[in-house]
């Protein structure tokens, strides 16, 4: 499983750089609601990678019964 | 030294992404609709064709649909969606990146399934916006729930991208 997820590294750091890394960088930190934009950011990413999992999951178990 | 030799087209390609994409963070924090034409105009067609609305151009704001009362403004381009596309398409594409010219024309194609990805993403995102804005949503936060939407479309469209990008070049590994 963790080798077949090692491919959602690339989407999560491009995305990370471009939302987090970049913003931080400008200074974005300072600013009352980027820690809300950050959360907010981190908890979709999340979110995108269980439905991801789970979608890997229910595939390989069908796979599996039909062998 | 002889990994620098090895992978200076690498290292140039990653070179030119990260400059890309900072420039193109620089330029979008103060590009303006106008500014923006070459990708909110299509954006708009799309969306419009979508949804069944007529955006309208309309100096300043943007692109607008008062009969839905809804903007398709600056913050809705999807550029920050096109940058981590390009980053993404480029870092993952840098295994074929052996010579110059292989790296230049990865970076070029980049750039394009990069915009063309962020047409279709992006439009999209706003249909679904539409939709919310046009339901009752009980109360519920109309701002948060517009934010998260986009993280989870733009996020969810850039790993399908990365994956479908990914499984052409693995097919294509195997027929060469």
């Amino acid at each position: 499983m963790r080798d077949r997820l090692r491919w959602l590294l690339v989407p999560i750091a491009a995305y990370l750089v471009i939302t987090l890394v970049l913003p931080i960088a400008n200074g974005a930190a300072a600013r009352a609601d980027f820690v809300r934009h950050a959360t907010r950011v981190l908890a979709g990413c999340a979110a995108v990678v269980a439905i991801v999992v789970i979608g890997g999951t229910i595939v390989e178990l069908v796979r599996w019964r039909k062998r | 030294m002889s990994w620098l030799r090895e992978h200076r087209c690498r290292i140039a390609a990653v070179a030119i992404a990260l400059a890309v994409v900072v420039a193109g963070k620089q330029y979008y924090r103060a590009a303006t609709a106008d500014d923006l034409r070459w990708i909110l105009a299509p954006t708009a067609k799309l969306v419009s064709w979508v949804t069944g609305g007529n955006f309208v151009y309309e100096a300043g704001p943007g692109w607008a649909d008062y009969k839905i009362g809804f903007i398709i403004a600056p913050p809705c381009a999807g550029v920050n969606f096109a940058l981590a596309a390009f980053l993404a398409l480029v870092l993952g594409g840098l295994g074929a990146m052996t010579t110059a010219r292989a790296a230049a024309r990865r970076l070029i194609a980049a750039a394009a399934i990069a915009y063309v990805a962020t047409l279709v993403v992006n439009t999209i995102r706003i249909a679904i916006a539409v939709a919310m804005h046009r339901t009752d949503l009980n109360g519920m936060d109309r701002n948060e729930l517009h934010s998260i939407e986009g993280i989870v479309v733009y996020f969810g469209g850039l790993c399908a991208l990365y994956w479908v990008a990914r499984a052409i070049a693995s097919r294509r590994q195997q027929h060469a």
